[in-house]
């Protein structure tokens, strides 16, 4: 499928217009969507707003400009419904857009539409999106993974070249893997948060579905650095990716932690992270021994953590300020009602297990433990970069399931995110990027490495990339 | 291991109306998911300070100075029901 680098070289060479992307877009998604179900909005003045692009393309137009593109629908943008894939904002037209949206806009990138996704982002397969599952396009009666579902689904389905999407435990990188495509989660920090609707503020982060590394490592540059609007962001000058890349991977150490490829994770897709871990030897990498003990706890403080930080930050929608409001006798039964409706069955349990989790007497029993446990996974983890640049393991402990075999199974589907949690939990970058397939079902080799070196995590991504082609 | 019924005081904490078969459902649901996080605590952390800070270990505050903000129309704009510049929400009872 054709890289974004590619679409623009053919916009410089005027071999394409953002128009005729648009409407090659569009094709696209009329022969496909009705089965895949991967957005929740198309925007229809996308044709125009194309014509408008390419009427005003300046001299040395940057590589974005013109290039439609899809977000995730947790991205708020100025104008357009932003649903979270929640009944509760199904009508929720934003006043301004998230800065990452901004940013894209001003580098004259098009916004073709939002994508689906599991509601507030919670979950892992796209089935808890009130609007309706989003399907794998490899075989659509799986799941393509989630929450960031429907844009790993318009990455992999060839709707758009890229698509930005959210992590807060996996979400970017899980549904890559299971889609075929590569998904980039910054390090914490890195990308402004600004204009995200909050789960997790802790741990969420917006990332980026591509076709490859190197368009990563693009669309990265144009959204990341810092922002006043989110005092989270770093102050760091963003490095320049595409060149960290051309420096190549020789010469960098790797390991590949036993925790990540042991109990619970399919034979075929350890085997293959033996296989890329045995490639990258022979193209010059070092591999040194690495020990994560603790690693088989982070999905229990994960589970203890986001919940607590999603049960705050869903309080803002009782039906007063954003969206459809439930009559009650009084105020108080006018909230529970609002809520009661608005919420899906994923979104009410987590918002329940964070209210127990913080409720007087189990707050240091379950929350400070978990957020003990959060410290020593960063200690592992700053201690094991001081040994190696990045760590190789499974995105994921197996392929895409197929819909509903997890659904009514809060627990199994919780360890579908086990491997990319830590990453979350740590702070760090991380990155999946598709092994060989097993059994026809897109593999998703993990790369991880120290906060802000996306440099290292790239230029490592893009020798994998090639060497498991 | 949650103790029995800890839904109905949970739902109504965090301003939640279930149905009765969904409150069962929840209720087995968080007592699994409780059990399964119980691991954590067989593990030896004393002396490991909570990680109770984001990446960086720093609290950035910006100056306290007013700065551009949401135009009140924009900010009322998707509200359910409004009079002007002010929300209208159902009247608080109370408690008898």
């Amino acid at each position: 499928m054709e890289t974004l680098r590619d679409a623009a070289s053919r916009l410089r060479r005027a071999e394409a217009t953002s128009g005729s992307l648009v409407e090659a877009a569009f094709s696209a998604i009329e022969a496909r969507e009705a089965d895949l179900h991967s957005f929740l909005t198309l925007l229809p003045d996308a044709r125009e707003a194309a014509e408008e692009l390419d009427r005003a393309r300046p001299e040395g137009a940057g590589p974005l400009y013109g290039i439609p593109y899809a977000a995730k629908d947790n991205l708020m943008t100025e104008g357009v419904r932003t649903t979270a894939a929640s009944r509760i904002l199904a009508e929720y037209v934003p006043p301004y857009s998230a800065t990452a949206i901004e940013r894209l806009t001003a580098q004259g990138a098009l916004l073709l539409g939002k994508t689906n996704l599991d509601e507030f982002a919670m979950g892992s397969s796209t089935e808890h999106s009130a609007f309706g599952p989003s399907r794998n396009p490899i075989d659509p009666t799986r799941v393509p993974g989630g929450s960031s579902g429907g844009s790993a689904v318009a990455v992999a389905a060839g709707f758009t070249h890229y698509a930005l999407g959210s992590e807060t435990g996996g979400s970017v990188r899980q549904p890559a893997a299971f889609c075929g495509c590569v998904g980039l989660k910054p390090s914490y920090g890195r990308v402004s948060r600004y204009g995200l609707i909050a789960f997790a503020s802790s741990l969420d982060q917006i990332g980026t579905l591509t076709r490859d590394v190197r368009d990563a490592a693009v669309v990265l540059a144009a959204i990341a650095g810092r922002d006043a609007h989110d005092q989270t962001s770093v102050q760091d000058a963003v490095p320049d990716y595409l060149g960290a890349i051309s420096l190549g991977a020789k010469g960098l150490r790797f390991g590949v932690p036993q925790e990540y490829i042991g109990e619970g994770v399919a034979p075929a897709i350890r085997d293959e992270v033996l296989r890329a871990a045995d490639l990258l030897e022979a193209q010059g990498l070092t591999r040194r021994d690495v020990r994560l003990p603790h690693t088989p706890y982070a999905l229990d403080a994960y589970y203890i953590i986001a919940p607590a930080e999603a049960s705050s930050n869903l309080a803002r929608f009782d039906g007063m300020r954003y969206g459809p409001r439930a009559e009650g006798d009084d105020l108080l039964e006018s909230y529970k009602s609002s809520r009661g409706e608005g919420f899906g069955a994923e979104v009410k349990r987590r918002i329940l297990l964070g209210t127990y989790v913080l409720s007087a007497g189990y707050y240091d029993t379950y929350y400070l433990r978990a957020q003990r446990l959060r410290a020593l996974l960063r200690q592992e983890f700053s201690a094991a970069f001081a040994d190696v640049d990045v760590l190789l393991t499974p995105t994921t402990p197996t392929t895409a399931f197929e819909i509903g075999a997890r659904v009514d199974d809060p627990l199994a589907m919780y360890m579908a995110d086990a491997l990319t949690i830590p990453a979350n939990l740590a702070g760090l970058c991380a990155i999946s990027v598709p092994g060989r397939p097993s059994e026809g079902l897109p593999v998703g080799l993990q790369l991880m490495a120290a906060p802000m070196r996306e440099d290292v995590l790239l230029r490592a991504a893009a020798a994998l990339e090639e060497v498991v082609r | 291991m949650a103790e029995d019924r800890i839904v109905p005081k949970l739902a109504a904490l965090a301003r939640l109306r279930l149905e009765p078969g969904e409150a069962d459902r929840l209720e087995r649901d968080l007592s699994s998911i409780l059990h399964h996080v119980e691991r954590l605590q067989s593990l030896d952390m004393q002396g490991v300070d909570a990680a109770l800070w984001t990446a960086g270990g720093e609290e950035r505050l910006r100056p306290d100075e007013p700065g551009e903000s949401l135009a009140v129309e924009d900010g009322l704009g998707c509200a359910a029901a409004r009079d002007g510049r002010y929300l209208i929400v159902p009247g608080m009872r109370e408690e008898a």
